[in-house]
């Protein structure tokens, strides 16, 4: 089994470097090499999947000593129960559908050999923290993702979007990571005080068990470490990068950016939810940090024009309630709903990658009746989009439905906030999915069904995305950390009304036309140009550095400029050259003075000696 | 009799004289003249002080000190005669090529 894992997280490392060493410039074998890789990776993950459900899930664990400190030891290695094998299964399966989809659409690329290097890359990264025994492990293999995710979003680039794009995702990640780490090295004089260092997951959740106090030591390390997720899964206020992330090619979008990167925050979560559990502090801000993102993304993709920007906002408002999940109590809630929406945002992500291969377009007002000329495409699509606004039976239901009731019963504020969340959810990709798709031709040039390399991954994820909800995943991750989640009639009333109002009052303004907002123009336009500025986060960033780090750094070059350099540097310079310029009078170049001064000297000194004795 | 204060007395003056010769006189060859008087007013005190404590250490000392002021005394007039060479004199007023 062990070695199966092994196989699992290196053959994609394998791939990228062959592909790196040998056939950067040979498209087809690129290609192939990095599908067979992850495809393999897939098989292996299936087969001890089966073992394991075999033995009824033991944990396995191996670790590899990387540094053996004085009382720590870093290490490397393999965990393997029940988190890690769904996580494995969901990254490899929806990775490799991913990894065939680009095949097709990235064809005449120029970089494509570095693209499937780099997507293989990411692969092996991604695994890396799904397969993690630790927090140092962890902590690698995060850094590998974003490092990752910047080359993939940055791919095109020649197109200064592309690259600030991926700038910006690297330097606002890193950010989080920076309390991450803090967070990490934090938990050594914990555990310490524990009686043993550790960073190992297991070994920790056993020492939290046994022992109590310490908690707010805890509640900062787990704050601490929320900052990383914060930054990964693109939460508010970190959550800037994940829009602009959206100058990628597509499928890196669906990829990173919807089924694994962003989820790597909320698997962390699950991941050390035994820490923060123990911290009720820290869990009520990650639920409303959560509620907050999930509402706010939500607001601002009602008013996007671009497709992909606004299934980004869609992922954004999705993480936020996996986060709220989470910081209301259960992890398996964040879980259930993180697989599903894996499958159907992937989904709705390659779908909107057919659309925009077909149409050359990225915005949704000059697409428009799509259906008829790529029917495979739109009824995946509608799919995904009926499942992402929660209609049952499809999975988003199921999983959302958990989310909703875990708030009905804990936090009634946020349970409104996620109600209102999925209403607008329901709404804006109502108005994507019927702009787009059904209202009048806009386009200019003639759609075309994708190639089968293209549709095929559509159908099986929208397969998954229809009966992801029947698998029992909830129970299946039951942690004993977490709420236990009682079904309640009430809860399961509003969803099932909430999200079809949604999609009707979209289908009424933009399939039917009917100006239903009209009345309401006065009100609505400054709300729409708010929305459209982002809240004007990003220009909030701007400033932040355009005037806090830009006069901060002006201020350290005064410091050094004047102090150090002129104040230090050429200050000693100067007062060896003024204290040469006395004492070189005393170079007279005549002997008597020498011998007079030498003398003269020695006496003193004779005399001074004898003084003092 | 003659006792250690004598020979020290008359190891200070040769030494006082000495000195006074370095620092009056201009020509070099005098001041190495007066250099020697210096290095004699030391030994004799060397020798004076060997005898009054019965210790030849410091007589063997002596010995040592001639023959490196032999040394000396070689390459002093040495330097003396390519410094009147190069520069056509000894007054050490007119030698201050060292001057800082």
């Amino acid at each position: 089994m062990i070695i199966l894992g092994w196989l699992i997280l290196f053959l994609p490392l394998f791939a990228c470097l062959a592909i790196a060493g040998f056939a950067l410039k040979q498209d087809k074998a690129s290609s192939w090499i990095a599908c067979g890789a992850l495809t393999l990776s897939f098989f292996l993950s299936l087969i001890v999947f089966a073992g394991m459900a075999m033995r009824k899930f033991p944990v396995f664990e191996s670790n590899v000593t990387v540094l053996p400190l004085e009382n720590l030891r870093l290490e490397f290695g393999i965990l393997l129960d029940r988190l890690s094998l769904l996580m494995l299964l969901v990254v490899t399966g929806i990775g490799s559908g991913i990894f065939l989809y680009s095949m097709e659409y990235m064809k005449g690329d120029k970089g494509y050999g570095r693209y499937f290097a780099a997507l293989s890359f990411f692969a092996f990264s991604m695994l890396g923290i799904v397969v993690s025994t630790n927090f140092f492990q962890t902590f690698i293999f995060w850094e590998l993702v974003g490092v990752s995710s910047y080359l993939l979003i940055g791919h095109w680039y020649e197109k200064d979007e592309a690259a600030d794009a991926g700038k910006k995702a690297f330097i606002t990640t890193r950010v989080g990571d920076v309390g991450f780490l803090i967070g990490i090295l934090l938990l050594g004089p914990l555990t310490a005080a524990f009686g043993k260092q550790t960073l190992n997951f297991q070994t920790l959740s056993g020492v939290l068990d046994m022992h109590s106090g310490h908690e707010r030591m805890i509640t900062a390390i787990c704050l601490l470490i929320f900052c990383g997720v914060l930054g990964k899964s693109a939460q508010f206020p970190l959550h800037v990068w994940l829009p602009d992330a959206m100058e990628g090619p597509t499928p890196v979008s669906a990829l990173i950016h919807a089924a694994t990167m962003v989820a790597a925050g909320v698997y962390l979560l699950a991941r050390a939810y035994f820490l923060f559990a123990v911290s009720p502090t820290a869990l009520a801000v990650i639920a409303n940090i959560g509620a907050f993102t999930a509402f706010m993304a939500a607001t601002m993709a009602l008013v996007q024009p671009d497709i992909k920007k606004i299934l980004a906002y869609s992922t954004l408002s999705q993480l936020g309630l996996m986060v709220m999940a989470a910081g209301l109590g259960s992890s398996s809630a964040a879980m259930y709903h993180l697989v599903t929406h894996a499958f159907f945002k992937a989904l709705l992500f390659l779908g909107a990658g057919s659309v925009i291969h077909a149409l050359d377009t990225q915005n949704i007002w000059e697409m428009g009746g799509v259906f008829r000329r790529m029917p495979i495409t739109g009824w995946t699509f509608l799919v995904g989009f009926l499942a992402l606004a929660g209609i049952f039976p499809l999975s988003g239901f199921w999983s959302k439905d958990e989310i909703l009731t875990l708030a009905f019963m804990t936090n009634r504020f946020l349970f409104w906030a996620a109600v209102a969340t999925a209403f607008l959810t329901s709404f804006y990709m109502g108005r994507l999915f019927f702009t787009v798709f059904l209202a009048e031709p806009r386009w200019k040039k003639e759609p075309h069904e994708s190639p089968r390399v293209m549709t095929v991954p559509l159908q099986v994820l929208a397969f998954f995305a229809i009966t992801g909800g029947f698998w029992g995943l909830g129970p299946f991750l039951h942690s004993h950390h977490d709420r236990v989640i009682e079904w309640s009639f009430s809860v399961v009333g509003i969803s099932l009304s909430v999200s079809p109002a949604g999609i009707l009052l979209a289908y009424l303004i933009y399939a039917l036309n009917i100006p239903l907002l009209a009345p309401f123009e006065r009100v609505l336009s400054p709300i729409g140009g708010l929305l459209i500025k982002k809240y004007y986060m990003d220009d909030f960033y701007d400033g932040l550095v355009k005037y806090v780090q830009q006069n901060f750094a002006g201020l350290c070059d005064l410091f050094e400029r004047y102090v150090v350099v002129k104040g230090m540097v050429n200050g000693t310079a100067h007062l060896t050259g003024w204290a040469g310029d006395r004492l070189r009078r005393f170079q007279t170049g005549k002997l008597q003075f020498y011998v007079f001064m030498f003398s003269a000297g020695v006496t003193l000194i004779t005399f001074v000696w004898v003084l003092v004795r | 009799m003659i006792g250690l204060n004598h020979y020290l007395i008359l190891s200070g003056c040769l030494f006082a004289i000495g000195m006074y010769g370095i620092i009056t006189r201009r020509n070099a060859l005098l001041m190495l003249l007066s250099v020697e008087l210096l290095f004699n007013a030391a030994n004799l005190s060397f020798v004076a002080y060997a005898r009054y404590r019965g210790d030849l250490t410091g007589q063997v000392f002596v010995f040592f000190t001639m023959v490196v002021a032999a040394c000396e005394v070689a390459i002093g007039l040495a330097v003396a005669i390519l410094l009147y060479r190069a520069q056509e004199t000894l007054n050490t007023d007119e030698i201050h090529s060292l001057k800082g």
